[in-house]
């Protein structure tokens, strides 16, 4: 009988179902460029097309029209935000880098320059970096405290996995998939000349091959080479490498460059705003050089690429006054403006400038972003406040909805017109603000 | 351009395949996973002892027999398989050996006369599973790395004695079974995937045992149903990378098999008073076994095609008692096993073939005591994946050694 007992109990410990745990699910450092909006880092040196040099969004597969007022793609302020973006051979110095998360991130652990490493690629690592987090689509923001330099090439990585950020919830943080293979050190195309000859064995070819047409995985193959090979070409892993970022460590990697033109910053978010100096000294700063020549007050009867208005009085229909004499110069990089009469306390100023303004090679400068939006044709929210411009949130389109009302009511004075001579698309800097001392 | 972001499907359906395998792990003993020779007399004879078995394991080879057994009885024991896997990638290259499988399969049986014409009679054993383990980096990862199936069968029986040459016996089935393998996840993912569940099963059994003259000439037939095995266990994905893990999250899911009819005939001869010649004919239903179905909680459900065939197995056996020493009996055997799987679907989990058995055994018995020993080896032909679609292209060579021991006692026999 004992051993009948010991028999059955050899068969039920042969049948008890053996344990199988779960292992926790990480976060993501997000990159799908074909999501809904997309979620990917931005920006990205990836929309800058190699045959003009400028910003092209077909490569995203988005036609911008060339018609901004004619259209119904799009709104309208939308339109001419892309035209801008795509009239710039890199970003815009003011732009954030941004890169989408699965989940809110633990900003404790977002350390610069450890886990969030931004180069400047033949710089070295950028001093006084920022980040911060979006609730709102969950994306996470670098910054530079003074922005970016025009004409550079920014690699940008955050360290996640074992020794990395982390999310809020105390979990991991790990790379895409996309962002593996981007990562590989092997061809994703196994080498093959075209989308034609990629070998079915190719275990690239056969991740993409079982979601996949194997026309539409070939083809999204060779696309995907061409931008891990373009990582390599910039230099970007080795950079972060030099700065402590191992591959194996990184959950996401971005490049991207600035335009090469010269910009009047204008970020009120960073305090890149006129300065007052004294009574009436206003001074801009500059990104890139000048030529201290096309630095010109305007004044009626004579051109100018620099313009001083004092709106209130615009606004109460004296243009003579709203027009104060001043001076314009460059010097220490910066545009400075000297009224011949002090500015008047709580009187809103305008200050505008336009593309006579060039760069020590001739080049005219380019807008920042604030200016593009004041200056809109389209307006910046739609019925129910929401923003009509992608990467503006709907707060700050709310607010500048305001100044490009009000500025839009003096571009389409035909007596302004006429008088300066101004013309929404020749701006290059436009910013009101209240005269408090 | 579009996101490569994984899908869980392209594992599942790795998965599905090793499963598919898994559920026919290497087989040591009759076709496909099926374990028929549950007792140390059985193997010495080749177990074609339908016809003639006269000890409780009965209780599986053919429960009519237990209407023929006076007293009560008792048998446990169990059988040692060793076995032995070789794989021959097409084209030349260095061959690839699973791990030596070394599996111990007990059995208990009871039987109990009821009055003069009943009988009862229930055995625990293990009628199906076995597993293989192959080396973790070897060319058919992706089919297999490790597979096991375990079943545990419980099986009551009621035999009744028409008159003194015909029985009749039914049964029940109560099966649990286990499944438990892992295979390797395809090149960038790499890593493992598990997937391991378990559930009961049930079936039934009749049989029939026809004497026509009584220890000289005797016919058998048996009928044991399909099982329905329902698996409700879970996937546990680790990828070489953690970038894989969102796309293949560990979650639950069903898988659903069926095990095969058995149709098992029988006939024993005595030529001479201490010679017994018996010969069975098997029939087992593989063709139950058409299609593995996996639901999972998140990835799509996956329907994998096996399109295995009903198999035929062929038993020869002889007892002969050494009038030398009274109750020493010596045994042999040969079997052919057909292989119910067809080539195109050979995958490693599954390298089924065409079998030659050859078996030996000594029994002794004295008084209320019977002790057996058998002794079995089974040669597999070689046989071609010939597809490369369930597993990597090439020919399979495996061998299998079985020990059986059995220990008996009664009272009133």
């Amino acid at each position: 009988m004992p051993a009948l007992f010991a028999g059955l109990g050899a068969l039920g410990a042969h049948a008890c179902a053996p344990a199988v745990g779960t292992d926790p699910v990480p976060e993501v450092m997000e990159m799908d460029p074909a999501a809904s909006p997309p979620r990917a880092p931005e920006p990205t040196h990836v929309l800058l097309n190699p045959g003009t040099g400028l910003v092209d969004f077909a490569l995203l597969g988005i036609a911008v029209p060339a018609d901004c007022s004619a259209q119904g793609a799009m709104p309208q302020a939308q339109c001419e935000f892309y035209r801008y973006l795509q009239s710039l051979d890199g970003f815009p110095t003011v732009a954030p880098a941004r890169a989408p998360a699965s989940a809110a991130l633990d900003l404790g652990t977002a350390t610069v320059p450890d886990n969030v490493v931004v180069v400047d690629q033949g710089r070295g690592v950028v001093p006084g970096v920022r980040v911060g987090w979006s609730d709102r689509d969950r994306y996470l923001t670098v910054t530079a405290r003074r922005g970016w330099d025009v004409g550079r090439l920014y690699v940008v990585g955050v360290r996640g996995y074992q020794r990395g950020v982390r999310a809020a919830s105390g979990k991991r943080v790990v790379g895409s998939v996309l962002q593996l293979l981007l990562a590989q050190d092997r061809s994703l195309t196994c080498d093959a000349p075209s989308a034609a000859e990629i070998a079915p064995g190719c275990p690239f070819f056969r991740l993409l091959g079982r979601q996949m047409t194997p026309d539409g995985a070939a083809k999204s193959l060779f696309q995907l080479e061409a931008l891990r090979r373009s990582y390599a070409d910039l230099g970007a892993w080795a950079a972060l490498g030099a700065a402590g970022l191992a591959k194996d460590e990184t959950a996401v990697l971005w490049a991207f460059p600035t335009h090469r033109a010269s910009v009047v910053e204008l970020d009120p978010g960073s305090g890149a705003v006129p300065i007052v100096v004294g009574g009436g000294e206003l001074r801009l700063g500059v990104k890139g050089t000048v030529d201290g020549a096309t630095v010109t007050a305007f004044s009626v009867g004579r051109p100018g690429s620099v313009y001083l208005m004092d709106l209130t009085q615009v606004a109460a229909g004296d243009l003579e006054k709203g027009l104060p004499p001043f001076d314009a110069t460059y010097e220490g990089g910066e545009i400075a403006l000297r009224t011949r009469e002090p500015l008047q306390p709580r009187h809103t100023y305008g200050i505008l400038m336009t593309r006579g303004l060039t760069n020590a090679a001739g080049v005219p400068l380019v807008p920042s972003p604030i200016t593009v939006l004041l200056s809109a044709r389209g307006e910046l929210v739609d019925a129910t406040g929401h923003s009509n411009v992608s990467g503006v949130s709907d707060a700050d389109a709310r607010e500048l909805e305001g100044g490009r009302t009000q500025f839009g009511a003096l571009f389409d004075n035909p007596l302004i017109r006429a008088l300066t001579g101004l013309r929404r698309e020749d701006l290059v800097y436009l910013y009101a603000f209240p005269y408090l001392p | 351009m579009r996101s490569p972001t994984f899908h869980s499907g392209t594992a599942v359906l790795a998965l599905a395949g090793a499963l598919a395998g898994a559920a026919f792990a290497r087989p040591a003993r009759a076709s496909g996973f099926l374990l028929y020779d549950l007792s140390a007399e059985a193997i010495g004879r080749a177990s074609a002892v339908t016809a003639s078995v006269n000890e409780p394991a009965a209780v599986w080879f053919n429960p009519a027999a237990l209407a023929f057994m006076r007293g009560q009885s008792a048998q446990g024991g169990g059988i040692l398989v060793l076995t032995q896997s070789r794989f021959s990638p097409a084209g030349g290259g260095p061959s690839t050996a699973a791990e030596p499988g070394r599996f111990f399969l007990p059995t208990v049986y009871g039987s109990a006369a009821l009055g003069d014409r009943f009988a009862a009679g229930v055995g625990v054993f293990t009628a199906f599973g076995l597993g293989i383990t192959w080396p973790d980096g070897w060319i058919g990862r992706e089919s297999t790395i490790a597979a096991s199936l375990k079943t545990v069968t419980v099986n009551p029986n009621l035999a009744l004695r028409i008159r003194n040459d015909l029985a009749v016996a039914a049964g029940f089935d109560a099966v649990r079974s286990v499944v438990d393998f892992t295979n390797g996840l395809p090149d960038p993912i790499g890593g493992t995937a598990r997937v391991a569940g378990a559930t009961w099963g049930h079936g039934a059994n009749l049989a029939v045992l026809y004497r026509p003259r009584p220890d000289r000439l005797h016919f058998a037939l048996c009928w044991r149903s399909r099982v329905k095995l329902a698996f409700d266990g879970r996937a546990d994905f680790a990828p070489a990378h953690p970038e894989f893990d969102r796309d293949l999250p560990d979650q639950g899911g069903t898988a659903s098999l069926t095990l095969p009819d058995i149709i098992a005939a029988g006939v024993m001869w005595r030529p001479a008073p201490a010679f017994a010649l018996t010969f069975d004919p098997n029939l087992v239903l593989w063709r139950t076994y058409d299609k593995l179905a996996l639901d999972f909680d998140s990835a799509p459900d996956l329907v994998m095609r096996r399109d295995n065939h009903d198999a035929v197995t062929l038993r020869a056996g002889v007892d002969w008692a050494a009038a030398a020493v009274p109750g020493l009996h010596l045994r042999g055997g040969l079997i052919f096993d057909q292989n119910p799987s067809p080539s195109r679907t050979l995958s490693p989990s599954l390298p089924d073939a065409d079998r030659l058995d050859a078996s030996l055994g000594i029994g002794w018995e004295r008084g209320p005591v019977k002790v057996d020993l058998g002794y079995m080896l089974a040669y597999f032909l070689p046989s071609e994946s010939i597809t490369g679609q369930e597993g990597p292209q090439g020919t399979y060579r495996s061998v299998s050694h079985l020990f059986g021991v059995s220990v008996g006692v009664s009272h009133g026999r």
